[in-house]
């Protein structure tokens, strides 16, 4: 059978598409379809799931580590992200001048990104804030005892938030590409005009990147909603010292794997998707008020 | 032209990156299932451990397969937290290893969801061979009256001692073999504490521990932890005791700050405070001296027994993991065949010797006495005269897990003074209850 040109390419575009495929069907698509299944069952995935109905998402509702966890997420959430971009925003902003070695230091401040989320940053994280940590012996040079930061049920969530903010340079990037895009006429102009550095910087830079920070606001907050890894390795897995830092994904994962309770965990983790989804809508909504396009 | 190269070559690195994904990394050897044209049998053997104990299994898993020709053992060694997150996905996919290794922590969460498979049938037709067992050690084996598990080996809880920091400051303590009252436990650690300026703690935290140490303390007040029919067996009362009791322990300074504890619980065992000489004491299972011991090569380590009640009353409880096969195995014969070979054969119980406390065939622990490391003698000598006065408990129910999670809980909210221990006695046996009722139906 010979084939038109057209539809040859079209088959060679699918194929070259079919890892990809799969890879969504396989690890994507299905799993979520089970899971919404599985949500509705009691399941401890060594015995066939028996239905439930809407039982998981009752308990979910009278559980007081789900309100906890969600209360700890939610901290991370809206302390972590504001701040990651504020100081993204600035380190941007330092970096936009084209001094000499200014590439040098981009590429410095994007590194602690390029570990991500990864297990060797945790652990390091836990180095430095022990008891005998790193930054009490900084802390110790000015004569000030530092306590257990990571052990300590107050402090602990705030060592995972500045381990958040440290990792900026992937908004920083967009930023800086960017804030290289704002044409430099609207700054000649502004400063015939009079105005000081801080003003055309609310005036002109700021309202000029608005479409950026709301791209950043958006991917950001789905990430930290589903933060995992960190808390996970510096608590030893537990979410500990006393549930402060059990971000609502770990305390999914001890339900799921831990405590066999997979329909609960799967209940979860559709709530999960439903509140990303409720902020991500209230933050398109809100969009009109405040994002600006040129 | 060029375009179509990358592409074909980009194409090739996402085929080999999802190739890769399926391979299981951690398989020590590359044989993969059965070869039909020969009639080799393959099977898969399962442990948790650090890389000390994987050298030492892996040989046992060589001496086998040189023993038995035509079974080939897979290994899949892994560390604690891994093998319980792995197995669980594994044995729910029906694809768990044949032979893997169980613990008290968790065994009520398989044997109860019918994970693991009666080997009562394998004794009876001689192909584990129990005759040189104390039947009091294979009953640690029975869940709820079907024996699904032969004992690794056994073990008692200890408070493993840095001898040297004791004599140092001139404590009197008990030898091995001879108890010692909790008064008389609390009376050492005060003077050590003077005696050290409180530099140095006496003894680690065992109430922001695991359910054990509630069971040990339940079984002093002559309770238990749990019931046969699977309900919560310790009172309040008793709960509230054993927190309190922690409590002035740490406002006295004779244990650590609550977040040294916790803290310390995350830590590998070489920067544990007891390792760092910031602390005398630690509460650990006794076959794990030696581990310590090797870290700690200028002080002499010994093992002392946990203090029994002011009224002479014991709570000590024999130990150990165990060995279970999945039913879903389809090669279950030879799976009991490794483990007979791993109880029986005194090559595999010359290789691991105390590893995991005791070999449980009486003949040959006696045998390997001969040839032991000064601290696993200690050690052997510490298990079999702490075993004349423990005794086998009542196994937790499914639900074992997360109890222990609200038992770790429960403690820290003491230690940190978030709660009265009357309080988190009340919160934890309540909660407790309702996990105990929850999986009950």
């Amino acid at each position: 059978m010979k084939l038109s040109r057209k539809a040859r390419s079209g088959i060679a575009g699918y194929l070259f598409l079919t890892p990809w495929l799969l890879g969504l069907l396989a690890f994507t698509a299905i799993p979520m379809i089970a899971s919404l299944y599985f949500s509705f069952t009691d399941y401890d995935m060594l015995t066939d799931p028996v239905w439930s109905g809407i039982n998981n998402y009752k308990a979910l509702f009278a559980d007081p580590k789900f309100r906890s966890s969600l209360v700890v997420t939610f901290k991370f959430v809206f302390i972590s992200v504001p701040l990651q971009l504020a100081f993204a925003l600035f380190i941007a902003v330092i970096l936009k001048q084209d001094r000499r070695g200014a590439k040098i230091y981009r590429a410095i401040y994007y590194l602690p990104s390029l570990f991500g989320g990864s297990v060797a940053v945790a652990i390091l994280w836990k180095e430095l804030f022990n008891k005998e940590g790193v930054f009490n012996q900084i802390l110790g040079v000015f004569g000030i005892e530092g306590i257990n930061w990571i052990a300590t049920p107050s402090t602990a969530l705030n060592t995972l938030i500045v381990l958040a903010v440290w990792q900026f340079g992937a908004s920083m990037v967009i930023f800086l590409s960017s804030l290289k895009q704002i044409p430099q006429d609207y700054y000649e102009a502004a400063t015939i005009d009079g105005a000081s550095k801080p003003k055309q910087f609310f005036s002109i830079t700021l309202p000029l990147l608005t479409p950026m920070v709301f791209f950043n606001v958006v991917m950001q907050i789905i990430n930290a909603f589903q933060s995992f890894t960190s808390a996970y390795i510096v608590s030893g897995g537990t979410g500990g010292p006393m549930d402060s830092t059990l971000f609502y994904s770990l305390y999914l994962y001890t339900k799921g794997f831990r405590q066999f309770s997979m329909g609960y965990a799967s209940a979860m983790a559709w709530i999960l998707l439903l509140i990303i989804g409720v902020v991500t809508a209230l933050l398109f909504a809100s969009a009109k008020k405040w994002v600006y396009y040129d | 032209m060029k375009k179509k190269i990358l592409a074909s070559a980009l194409c090739l690195v996402m085929m080999a990156s999802l190739a890769s994904c399926g391979g299981d990394k951690d398989a020590d050897t590359s044989n993969k299932s059965g070869d039909a044209s020969t009639g080799d049998v393959s099977i898969r053997w399962s442990w948790w451990g650090d890389t000390k104990r994987h050298e030492l299994y892996n040989s046992i898993a060589d001496k086998f397969e040189e023993k038995n020709p035509g079974i080939k053992v897979e290994r899949e060694p892994n560390s604690w937290n891994d093998y319980w997150d792995k197995l669980s996905v594994q044995v729910a996919g029906g694809n768990a290893p044949d032979m893997m290794g169980m613990h008290v922590q968790y065994s009520s969460d398989y044997a109860g969801r019918g994970a693991l498979l009666d080997l009562q049938p394998f004794v009876d037709d001689g192909t584990i061979d129990v005759s040189k067992v104390e039947q009091s050690v294979l009953d640690t084996g029975k869940m709820d009256g079907v024996f699904c598990m032969v004992p690794m080996a056994v073990t008692t809880a200890s408070l493993i001692t840095n001898k040297t920091l004791l004599d140092e400051y001139g404590i009197e303590y008990p030898a091995y073999n001879e108890d010692w009252t909790w008064d008389e436990f609390a009376a050492a650690g005060k003077k050590f504490k003077d005696a050290t300026n409180g530099e140095i703690w006496f003894s680690n935290d065992w109430a922001t521990g695991s359910t054990n140490n509630i069971r040990y303390w339940a079984r002093i007040k002559g309770e238990e932890a749990f019931t046969p029919e699977g309900d919560i067996a310790w009172s309040e009362g008793t709960v509230a005791e054993w927190l309190t009791m922690w409590k002035e322990l740490r406002d006295e300074g004779i244990i650590p700050d609550a977040a040294t504890s916790n803290e310390d619980g995350t830590l590998a065992l070489e920067q544990k405070i007891f390792t760092t000489r910031k602390c005398a004491m630690h509460n650990v299972p006794a076959n794990q001296l030696y581990l310590y011991q090797e870290q700690m090569p200028d002080d002499e380590i010994i093992l002392l027994r946990q203090p029994i009640g002011n009224d002479g009353s014991q709570g000590a409880i024999i130990e150990g993991a165990h060995w279970s096969i999945s039913p879903k195995s389809s090669h279950q014969k030879e799976a009991a065949m490794l483990i007979n070979f791993w109880t029986n054969d005194e090559d595999a119980v010359n290789i691991y010797k105390m590893d995991q406390g005791v070999p449980i065939n009486n003949e040959l622990a006696s045998k390997i006495t001969a040839d032991l490391s000064e601290s696993d003698t200690k050690c052997i000598e510490f298990v079999q005269s702490y075993m004349e006065v423990a005794s086998a408990y009542t196994p937790a129910p499914i639900g074992a897990s997360e109890i222990d999670t609200e038992v770790k809980n429960f403690g820290q909210a003491v230690g940190f003074g978030e709660m009265t221990p009357e309080q988190a006695a009340k919160d934890l046996t309540a909660k407790a209850k309702e996990i105990t009722e929850k999986n009950k139906k």
